[in-house]
């Protein structure tokens, strides 16, 4: 994939690839700390909160893309999983775009398949992500919603 | 604890105020003086947020800080002022800033209370079920609209039986 | 610029003033550590060269919704935490509280020390400055912005009793229109309200606290009668300037009520000269 844009620092510009296309699909983790009881007793949700830009000056929120995923071999659950993570779920790359983001490739000493979703995140965005949010890897009894 | 100067061990004024805190004590231990326990929703309230400002640096796998101290009492008597002793627990979840989430699912109707800052919250109630955007209002200190909507959410929480007694 | 009395507030020649804070909180800044403390008491300490240390204050905000009650506050606990220092003036009577969410002016009555209260614009003069200060050192440290969440301004009333077996009730009944304990004989007092109010576009932004209760002087038999009123919000913005400006209207606010809920033969005794 073509190196994404950069500062004098080095640091990646918030930018659309243009090998991102708009049919892909990328990949949020899910934190343990993002699952909540219903009070109806209606089981685990996710919350909202795991759907919002990380605190970082410019940072947006972490993605993994899975095309490359699958063609450096990765296997899904073992490569997404593990640490804080307990699930996934999946974007197709069109309705973030038309949210406003911007789907960038952000890759890290790491994790070569790190992408970035940017722009403006408020409480109306986190809450259409998370209806727009579907199963990569499945925690088990918990809804998406 | 005061602000007062007089607050120290050497103070030398003693209250005769019947309802003491006592410092140092987990929260299950805390009362009114009067023998009452907290509500149920308080001491789980309490004992979730002590976790999230206890959180690890990274917690979220990447530079995530904790819940920031003033957020979480914040978020506290944010609480306080919203729910009555009979109000089903909310859930609290971190933000990637040292921010919060506070909320409640009951019947098809979610209730998010997102905590920014101190005087800063973002207040959502509406469904996931449905088409509409719901009703969303942006706070500082007055809750009032909030303790409508958890008022009405106890009150179904109440009737299906499963407040305790 | 300093601050001017408002033509209107009730004045007292001797007012049973014990105690007064003033103070506010304020985001802690993320590169401040406990280590730098000395830093902190080198801004004050040519007139506060004393120091004490006090266990540190949980945060603490005005929220509104539910009627307020005398629910404990719970103060989480958060790991290591911080002092809070008190730096004293060379007579003990001024002191600053500094810890990192909080920083307050205090004036206290001293036993053996001949002084007066020095006044609110006095007081209102130097914590303008004090908080400067912190402020312009919490910038040096890199802070983005210096954001008070909260502003609060006590005044603490001493009124003793005659020592007498219902001098409880009838000290009470002489001194607050709020209470009538005539019909009783009275051990002991705690009486408290609170009461919100608004801003000129009808927001809630502030409480006042009013306690009232029995308490007597460490090492001798004077019983006496405390009254503490509190004034406590959040500014219209976190400036320093807004904070100031709060504070300015809880010490009206807290003037006001104490003439209010005090009597006419009460207010003789203290000399209300307006």
């Amino acid at each position: 994939m073509e190196e994404p844009p950069r500062s004098p620092d080095g640091k990646v510009i918030p930018h659309d690839h243009a090998e991102i296309l708009n049919d892909h699909v990328v990949i949020r983790r899910i934190s343990k700390e993002h699952l909540f009881s219903a009070q109806d007793g209606s089981g685990t949700r996710i919350s909202s909160m795991a759907y919002q830009a990380s605190s970082e000056p410019g940072g947006g929120m972490s993605i993994d893309l899975l095309n490359l995923i699958v063609t450096l071999g990765h296997d899904s659950a073992t490569f997404l999983l593990g640490g804080a993570y307990v699930g996934a779920v999946r974007f197709v790359v069109e309705p973030l775009r038309a949210m406003q983001f911007k789907v960038g490739y952000d890759p890290l000493v790491d994790n070569e398949c790190h992408g970035e979703v940017w722009g403006k995140f408020n409480d109306r965005k986190k809450r259409a992500l998370k209806r727009a949010a579907r199963w990569e890897i499945e925690i088990p009894d918990v809804s998406l919603t | 604890m005061t602000v007062s100067a007089f607050s120290s061990h050497d103070s030398n004024v003693l209250s005769l105020d019947l309802f003491r805190l006592r410092a140092g004590l987990g929260v299950e231990e805390l009362s009114t003086g009067a023998g009452n326990t907290l509500p149920d929703w308080e001491a789980a309230a309490a004992k979730r947020l002590e976790a999230l400002i206890r959180l690890d640096h990274g917690w979220d796998g990447h530079a995530a800080p904790p819940v920031s101290f003033h957020n979480a009492h914040f978020a506290f008597q944010m609480l306080q002022s919203i729910c009555g002793d009979d109000a089903p627990a909310p859930a609290i979840v971190p933000g990637f800033d040292g921010d919060l989430q506070v909320e409640w699912q009951y019947g098809g109707v979610q209730i998010e209370l997102h905590v920014l800052a101190a005087n800063e919250v973002i207040a959502w109630r509406g469904s996931y079920d449905a088409e509409d955007e719901g009703e969303e209002v942006e706070l500082e200190n007055d809750f009032t609209t909030v303790e409508r909507w958890v008022s009405e959410l106890t009150s179904l929480f109440e009737a299906d039986g499963r407040a305790t007694a | 610029m300093p601050s001017i009395r408002p033509d209107n507030l009730p004045d007292f020649q001797r007012p049973p003033i014990y105690e007064v804070a003033i103070g506010v909180q304020f985001e802690p800044t993320p590169q401040y550590q406990q280590i730098l403390a000395h830093e902190i008491w080198a801004l004050y300490r040519a007139d506060f060269p004393h120091v004490e240390y006090q266990r540190a204050l949980p945060p603490s905000f005005e929220t509104f919704g539910r009627p307020q009650s005398t629910s404990i506050n719970i103060d989480l606990a958060g790991g290591a935490t911080h002092d809070r220092f008190w730096f004293l003036s060379p007579d003990k009577q001024e002191l600053i509280q500094f810890q990192p969410d909080r920083l307050l002016h205090n004036w206290r009555k001293v036993e053996g020390v001949q002084s007066e209260y020095p006044r609110f614009e006095k007081m209102i003069e130097k914590f303008t400055t004090e908080i400067g200060l912190l402020a312009d050192y919490f910038k040096k440290l890199g802070q983005q912005e210096f954001v008070i969440n909260q502003c609060e301004i006590t005044y603490i009333n001493h009124i003793p009793l005659d020592g007498s077996v219902d001098s409880t009730g009838a000290v009470a009944n002489r001194t607050f229109k709020v209470i009538d304990l005539s019909a009783l004989e009275v051990e002991s007092l705690n009486f408290q309200m609170n009461e919100q109010f608004k801003n000129p576009d009808g927001k809630l932004f502030g409480r006042l606290h009013c306690k009232i209760q029995s308490a007597y002087q460490r090492g001798a038999s004077d019983r006496i009668l405390v009254l503490e009123l509190t004034v406590r919000g959040a500014p219209e913005t976190g400036s320093i300037a807004s904070a100031i400006s709060f504070l300015e209207m809880g010490r009206s606010k807290v003037v006001q009520t104490f003439a209010k809920i005090t009597t006419e033969e009460a207010h003789k005794i203290w000399g209300r000269v307006q």
